[in-house]
């Protein structure tokens, strides 16, 4: 069977670093694509990437604008957006969007839940 | 810049040739990153320790750069940025301390994002003593593994003061004792925006009613106010002394009335984005409720509208955001197998040209189905099979706003409740806009509304008609002719009931306004026949647009403009669909705006 991906995208090496430590540990199954922005992201991802966690805050697009253009490339795509305060109103564009929220730090029983629908 | 992923690889391979250096990761109380590894945990250390110290470098760099750019969006962005990752990587790495001082420092950023402070030497130098105290801060951890015993408190409470100073403005009297530093506002008309953006929970739920002034604005009315005292004794004078001042002294007091009202009307504009905010949890709940992937884009938000209007078009608005995500917006699925993005895009556009305000609403759904609205009007009884004929598209799409239409099949808990786009249109109306509908099949539909700026005064033509005295509104205006004698016939042709007038080669069908008003209720009774147009020595028509269409209205005499003081029409007269508004002449007198979409209806 082919390795699922998820790609995770933060703009700070520490939180990349920190989730890769995640998946290494406890979810080793997984092949992770790690980038630093969006336009990163979106020259990294493929058609194996099934969960993608953004950061919000980015240089560049932010986290929301990342996540409608890689939803418009693989619509099967689940995103996360990763952040530690968002406005109102930048989380409610992002419900209306279908898109999901972890919590940062991302916590590892969280990680857990959300792999869940993948098995 | 070095690859993280790989820095992070290089910081591991290094530390562990320290070994001893860092032991006391394991004592590290609270860190998130005891769940792994010792090699692991202190490979998240480096690179927590350099990661912070070049963010921490580069917002110096950018502070110092601000106090020569204070406005520089760029650099207010990307000092916020690196202070948001500091705040992160010390939340992550369970230094709570760092996190409250760090997180308090990127709010009072964010608010100098939002251009309500202005960077000034105090702000720098309280963000630069930050940096200092988190670097300080980071030695001591690198040393002892904790925060140490430095109290922020301090600090933190400062910048909580400095954060508020923009909600302050309004009652800076208060505060100035304490507060010496000139708070540096982004525009003249600072001030009152303050006081607007304080009454933003009052916007959302509808309470436009009330403004503030700041005391330097009302000083202003004051002074012209005054002005207009000192030319009113000016007129007394030239009336009792000295008549031949009398004109120039007379055009002073008009330009002076002019500007007060161009003040005043100012007072009475807002920005439209302060409704528009709401949208983005409507649009929410119904993507929600409807489990399709919507995003909202809202462009032109600082456009300006009187407030009034704006209480109007709020619902209005709303309406068609809902009708655009429940019948445009397609679920996911749907829109994926049509080759398009699963994420359907609504827009909602403001702009505002001479005087009118545009707001247009897009979607990128499935369209509208002329077919469709073709034979449901049919079935509704709303046209005849003759008229479904001959409609254009455009003419058929405007049926989706006639009363009693609704191209869904069923009434869905939305959009339904019975209610249909006739509410928009019939609000519409009462502003005195206009609506055009375009759509594409497959591609997404588009309204385009227009409404006037503001409803208290309107640019106007005077015509009349059976001796009285009316107000075209000169939005809708294409141009005026007017044929004499002999010239008549050559223009004018058309069967008895249904005159057409030819102006440069184009017809154009005829509404007589002495006959529109002789019987306001009839349609069909709108027009004079031929023979009555050409026994008169004259023809004077104004020709006006109402949404798609062109027409000749045929007036028995054209006026001069005017700016008119619009009101509400008399009860009395309310039953009269042509009549808009009324406006007091200038002789006293009382004259009626014209309703130009109903005088074609």
């Amino acid at each position: 069977m082919e390795r699922k991906s998820v790609l995770i995208v933060d703009d700070s090496s520490l939180a990349r670093m920190m989730v890769r430590k995640i998946f290494a540990t406890r979810f080793p199954d997984w092949n992770l694509v790690e980038a630093k922005d969006g336009e990163e992201a979106l020259s990294l991802t493929s058609d194996e990437v099934l969960l993608a966690l953004v950061d919000f805050n980015m240089p560049g697009m932010n986290g929301i604008e990342l996540a409608e253009k890689l939803m418009e490339r693989n619509p099967r795509l689940l995103v996360y957006l990763v952040t530690a305060n968002i406005q109102e109103r930048m989380h409610q564009r992002a419900e209306s969007m279908g898109i999901g929220f972890i919590k940062k730090p991302i916590a590892e029983n969280k990680i857990a839940e959300i792999l869940k629908s993948f098995v | 810049m070095v690859h993280a992923g790989l820095r992070g690889q290089a910081l591991m391979e290094y530390f562990s040739t320290f070994g001893e250096k860092y032991s006391w990761l394991d004592g590290i109380k609270g860190s998130k990153g005891r769940m792994f590894d010792e090699a692991s945990q202190q490979a998240l250390m480096q690179e927590f320790f350099s990661e912070n110290r070049e963010a921490l470098d580069r917002i110096e760099r950018g502070l110092l750069q601000l106090e020569t750019a204070p406005e520089s969006r760029d650099l207010l962005n990307s000092v916020f940025r690196d202070m948001h990752t500091v705040k992160g990587n010390c939340r992550m790495m369970g230094f709570e301390r760092l996190e409250e001082l760090t997180h308090t420092a990127e709010s009072l950023l964010d608010v100098m994002r939002d251009g309500r402070v202005v960077i000034d030497v105090l702000i720098g130098n309280q963000l630069l003593s930050v940096l200092d105290t988190v670097r300080r801060t980071l030695e001591e951890i690198e040393r002892s593994g904790s925060e140490g015993e430095a109290d922020f408190s301090a600090l933190i409470q400062q910048l909580e003061r400095l954060q508020q100073r923009q909600g302050a403005n309004i009652s800076m009297e208060h505060d100035e004792g304490d507060t010496p530093e000139v708070v540096r506002v982004s525009s003249p008309g600072a001030l009152f925006d303050e006081a607007t953006q304080r009454g933003e929970g009052d916007a959302a739920t509808g309470k436009l009613d009330s403004i503030r002034l700041s005391i330097e604005r009302l000083d202003g009315l004051m002074s012209l106010v005054g002005e207009l005292g000192a030319t009113f004794n000016q007129v007394k004078y030239a009336l009792a002394r000295n008549a031949s001042q009398l004109d120039q002294v007379l055009e002073n007091l008009g330009q002076q009335i002019q500007t007060l009202q161009g003040e005043v009307l100012q007072y009475r504009l807002q920005p439209i984005g302060r409704i528009l905010d709401t949208y983005h949890r409507l649009v929410r709940d119904l993507a929600v409720e409807t489990k399709k992937k919507v995003v909202l884009d809202l462009v032109g938000e600082e456009t300006e509208v009187d407030r009034n209007v704006l209480i109007s078009i709020k619902e209005v608005l709303g309406h068609l955001i809902r009708n655009a995500v429940d019948h445009g917006i397609e679920t996911p699925e749907d829109r994926v197998a049509h080759g398009k993005s699963p994420v359907g895009r609504v827009r909602l556009l403001a702009e505002q040209k001479q005087g009118q305000i545009y707001l247009e609403i897009t979607d990128d759904g499935r369209g509208i189905d002329v077919a469709r609205v073709r034979l449901k009007a049919l079935e509704r009884g709303l046209i005849t099979h003759e008229q479904a004929g001959e409609m254009a598209e455009a003419e058929l799409m405007r049926l989706i706003m006639a009363p009693g239409f609704s191209t869904a099949d069923h009434v869905s808990k939305i959009s339904g409740r019975g209610t249909g786009m006739d509410v928009v249109q019939a609000a519409i109306d009462k502003l005195g806009g206009s609506v055009a509908i375009s759509s594409q099949i497959g591609q997404g539909s588009r309204f385009r509304l227009r409404i006037p700026q503001t409803m208290a005064i309107v640019p106007v033509l005077l015509v009349t008609a059976a001796g009285e005295t009316f107000a075209v509104p000169q939005v809708n205006i294409v141009e005026l002719v007017s044929y004499h004698g002999a010239e008549i016939a050559g223009h004018v042709e058309g069967k008895m009931r249904a005159p057409m007038v030819r102006v440069r080669e184009r017809l154009h069908p005829m509404v007589a306004l002495r006959e529109a008003v002789a019987h306001p209720s009839q349609a069909t009774q709108r027009v004079r026949s031929v023979e009555q147009i050409l026994a008169e020595p004259a023809l004077h028509v104004v020709v006006l647009q109402s949404e798609e269409r062109l027409f000749a209205l045929d007036v028995d005499d054209i006026k001069e403009p005017a700016n008119l003081v619009i009101k509400p029409v008399n009860r009395i007269f309310a039953d009269i669909p042509i009549l808009a508004g009324t406006a007091v002449m200038p002789d006293g007198s009382v004259s009626f705006l014209l309703s130009v979409t109903e005088l074609i209806k």
